[in-house]
């Protein structure tokens, strides 16, 4: 077991809780919002922030997911019809290409959020420090580098799928 | 062909008349082509090309083309566009002092708030705003805030209790609407004619404008002109653009934005007259509101809150 | 510009997951041919292509979808209707059709539609021998209806663009919705013929009233939509998260949805949700650097010089937005180029109302194109088909779509008749 696997599977089921989580106070916020409203006539301000702020957080560690998982949508008409051969060289080179694209977006990331002007900001309606749902793109561009990491060395090693 | 950019600060070419450099700006904002800040950028755009002779234009990205607020300050900030007119309800997240345009029935009519942009409490905010990548230049005021509801106009917050008002989500503005008694509802502008014509919400806090782009007189008849708050929009320029100009090229930026400016107020005043005339012949029922007493206790409660801020506090001891 | 599109065919083919090729295509046209201070902002610029209200719907009604599923609800609505006019050749394609119908008149969203009904009416269609790949075809097709049929997402945010009357677009779009559905039930028709599609045998009466009763509670969850929407409860968004509570207690009146079954249906969700908001995240990046070179706005232009004809510019524009829509968001393409073409069609004669219902079926049609469509990736990760295999289906309903879409181009008063009638 390559301590990368390790990593990438430990990754994977903080992800599956997380995003549980996330579904969840998506599902309620919005439920709560509709109560409120209706029947207390008491409108929550906060509730489509949650909301929203919950599907980013979703969007960004279930991407991350569906790379672990392979569940991403792909054109592979192409590779289908390769032989054994080439199609073990061009699957190794697609994970190779999705790992340096991730590496490079990760390090783009971390530059966007340590720059000064992401402290400042604050969500319009709970005046939340705006770095809480924008660390969901670093988070998810680490997993997903992590998780395409295993994926391309196991393709080196033998598995094709 | 496709390939190429348009230099914006960094890359620019020398003029074959040699007068001096030559730039091709980038202005960003979030409403429409044929709101008054998107005809205000144009007028922007025409005096640039003329102070300068040509060597000034302008390419205008309006409808958010180019991302939320947040995205346009953060491309203002990297000096990949050079302008943008940004809403004050986005920035008073960032900046407190900003809430001071959102206290309730300081400003009398669109005259009013346009005339206290003059006052060092606005010159104060600007520089608030101004950091090390960014530069807050003027106000530009889109229509005083009115109320429109469903089910009758309003005479006094009375008849506010209880209703469902959908309100900008700023805190300024939602504090204000607590207070009144009404619930106010945050909701996105596309959702709110289905909203109001269902009856999810009873009615919106909507300056003139917005009301007729948004034909919101198809489903919901009764007009109060409260002028409850002024809702500028802030002109900025990217740091980096700047500092990359000579003297005499900031001159003509300034000069050509304060006449944009100048010339924006007084069309908006005259489309605040048209969007009446026009609403009327909607078959709107309007009514001017004038007891402004009634809300006395209300905006003493906001007032106070905001008065821990210095600027905002002497500028509504300014115009109470 | 053309390397760009070379990298992008390439990337395509070499399987790399296409919200990457969108994202890395980006990445190499801004560091080899743009405005490199773009890389700045790009991380804001995924950020905020979520950062969006109406995209809620996506994850929330397939979360209802599953616990539809879990929950025996699925199950006795599709036997119902089964029961009623499942003996007719295809039978349970109608099915889909008309499920569509109706809940295009409840929901303004077509990706949200796709997501909901592919959860629910592939699985059981292939279960009555049906093929998989015409299941989803047909599902996703018929859930363009989604934002023809008023209330629609993508009418609302045309009439504010174009300044044009909210109610008078949602007039128009009655007729249009209509003819596609006949166009639908006619395919289906012809494709019950020519392939034998399944037929169920027909039930006794006996069977048809145990049915509808066992449906009964199942019903409530479009019940509740419907009177909780038209009757101002909440909003069309809203009614997500209000169709999972009444899935979650449904389910537990029927007995059949589990609480250990619950942290899977979680996962699916996500896995499916972030499939498509990933993806649009990556398109909203794509999209900004077309923007930011002005390429849209460029191809617009030189597309007007070309001719002084009303029904050539509209068929050119036909040709132009469905190209456009193979790789870009509708309501993004939207909000780009109506700007652009408002100011061209008093020179043509063209009604705004005619061409904004043209331009948002469409963009609307662009969501089942290859290589980029919303609509084909989440019909093809929720009902589980290939993605080359879903585009091959789906070409049959596309040709239908586009003939409808030529019907309206050339007779304005489809469009144009309801909204006549009620305006005087
Ligand atoms: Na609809
Ligand atoms: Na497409």
């Amino acid at each position: 077991m390559l301590i990368i696997n390790g990593l990438s599977n430990v990754i994977f089921k903080v992800e599956k809780l997380l995003a549980g989580i996330l579904l969840s106070t998506m599902f309620l916020s919005l439920f709560l919002g509709v109560v409120y409203r209706y029947y207390f006539n008491s409108p929550l301000f906060w509730s489509d922030e949650v909301a929203i702020f919950s599907l980013i957080w979703l969007s960004f560690i279930g991407g991350s997911m569906t790379i672990k998982t392979k569940r991403s949508a792909v054109v592979s008409v192409f590779v289908d019809n390769l032989g054994e051969k080439s199609k073990r060289v061009v699957i190794s080179l697609s994970y190779f290409i999705v790992l340096f694209f991730t590496v490079y977006f990760f390090y783009i990331t971390m530059k966007w959020i340590v720059s000064p002007s992401i402290l400042v900001q604050r969500s319009s309606a709970m005046q939340l420090p705006m770095i809480i749902p924008y660390f969901s793109v670093v988070a998810g561009f680490f997993a997903m580098m992590i998780h395409s990491l295993a994926l391309f060395v196991n393709s080196l090693r033998n598995d094709v799928t | 062909a496709c390939g190429s950019s348009e230099g914006t600060t960094g890359e620019s070419n020398t003029e074959a008349a040699g007068e001096g450099e030559s730039y091709t700006f980038k202005l960003t904002h979030i409403t429409g082509p044929s709101h008054n800040w998107h005809q205000t950028a144009e007028k922007f755009s025409e005096e640039l090309e003329a102070l300068s002779n040509g060597r000034m234009t302008l390419e205008i990205f309006p409808s958010g083309q180019l991302g939320s607020e947040g995205d346009m300050i953060q491309q203002i900030e990297t000096g990949t566009v050079d302008f943008g007119f940004i809403t004050n309800a986005y920035l008073s997240t960032r900046v407190d002092t900003l809430n001071g345009w959102f206290m309730p029935f300081l400003f009398e009519d669109l005259e009013a708030a346009n005339a206290a942009k003059g006052t060092p409490e606005a010159k104060q905010m600007l520089e608030d705003l101004s950091n090390d990548s960014m530069i807050a230049l003027d106000f530009a005021f889109a229509g005083n805030r009115h109320i429109l509801m469903t089910d009758g106009t309003i005479s006094s917050p009375d008849e506010l209790q209880g209703k469902r008002i959908r309100v900008i989500g700023s805190p300024a503005i939602q504090d204000f609407w607590v207070e009144t008694g009404a619930s106010p509802t945050p909701m996105p502008l596309p959702e709110v004619y289905t909203s109001l014509q269902t009856g999810v919400i009873d009615g919106i806090d909507i300056d003139l404008d917005a009301l007729v782009s948004n034909a919101l007189y198809e489903i919901a008849h009764d007009l109060t002109l409260t002028n409850h708050m002024a809702f500028p929009s802030v002109a900025i320029m990217s740091r980096q653009t700047r500092d990359s100009l000579s003297e005499e090229d900031i001159a003509i930026v300034d000069e050509a934005l304060a006449t944009a400016i100048e010339w924006g107020i007084q069309d908006q005043i005259q489309r605040e007259i048209d969007n009446l005339e026009y609403l009327k012949e909607q078959g709107l029922n309007i009514i001017d509101f004038n007891n402004t007493n009634a809300f006395d206790s209300i905006n003493a409660v906001v007032y106070e809150k905001y008065s821990e801020n210095e600027t905002i506090r002497s500028i509504i001891e300014a115009y109470k | 510009m053309l390397i760009a599109l070379l990298i992008f065919i390439l990337l395509l083919l070499l399987k790399v997951p296409i919200a990457f090729v969108l994202g890395i295509t980006s990445i190499i046209y801004i560091v080899f041919f743009g405005n490199i201070g773009l890389l700045a902002t790009a991380p804001q610029r995924l950020y905020s292509g979520i950062e969006s209200y109406g995209l809620l719907a996506i994850p929330l009604f397939m979360l209802a979808g599953e616990l539809m599923n879990s929950g025996g609800i699925t199950r006795r609505l599709i036997t119902f209707s089964k029961a009623v006019i499942g003996h007719y050749r295809g039978g349970l394609a109608y099915v889909n059709v008309v499920a569509n119908m109706f809940l295009a008149s409840i929901i303004g969203s077509a990706t949200a539609q796709i997501a909901m009904m592919s959860r629910v009416m592939v699985p059981s269609m292939e279960k009555e021998g049906y093929d998989r790949a015409f299941s989803a075809s047909t599902t996703a097709s018929a859930a363009l209806l989604g934002p023809i049929i008023p209330p629609s997402m993508l009418f609302i945010i045309y009439s504010v663009t174009a300044s044009q009357s909210i109610g008078t677009m949602f007039l128009a779009g009655i007729i249009p919705g209509v003819l596609l559905m006949l166009g639908f039930v006619g395919l289906i028709a012809f494709i019950g013929y020519k392939q034998n599609l399944p037929v169920s045998k027909k039930e006794s009466f006996k069977n048809v009233m145990i049915s509808f009763f066992q449906v009964l509670p199942a019903l409530l969850v479009p019940a509740i939509i419907i009177i909780g929407i038209l009757g101002g409860i909440f909003t069309p968004t809203e009614s997500a998260a209000i169709a999972c509570f009444i899935a979650l207690v449904v389910g537990a009146i029927y007995r059949e949805l589990k609480f250990k079954d619950i942290p899977n249906i979680l996962v699916n969700t996500t896995l499916s949700t972030a499939t498509v908001t990933l993806l649009i995240a990556m398109a909203n990046l794509f999209g900004w650097v077309l923007t930011f070179e002005q390429i849209p706005q460029a191809l617009a232009q030189w597309m007007t010089s070309l001719t002084e004809s009303p029904i050539i510019f509209l068929l050119l524009i036909t040709i132009f937005l469905l190209i456009v829509g193979t790789v870009m968001d509708g309501i993004a393409a939207l909000i780009i180029l109506v700007p652009i073409f408002m100011p061209l069609l008093p020179l043509y004669g063209i009604d705004p109302i005619h061409f904004g219902v043209i331009i948002c079926i469409n963009l609307t049609i662009g969501l089942l194109t290859p290589p980029v469509g919303a609509g084909l990736f989440i019909a093809s990760s929720i009902g589980d088909v290939k993605f080359e295999k879903l585009s091959k289906a789906i070409l049959p309903f596309l040709v239908v779509s586009i003939i409808v879409l030529l019907l309206l181009t050339f007779i304005p008063d489809l469009v144009l008749w309801i909204p006549s009638l009620v305006n005087g």
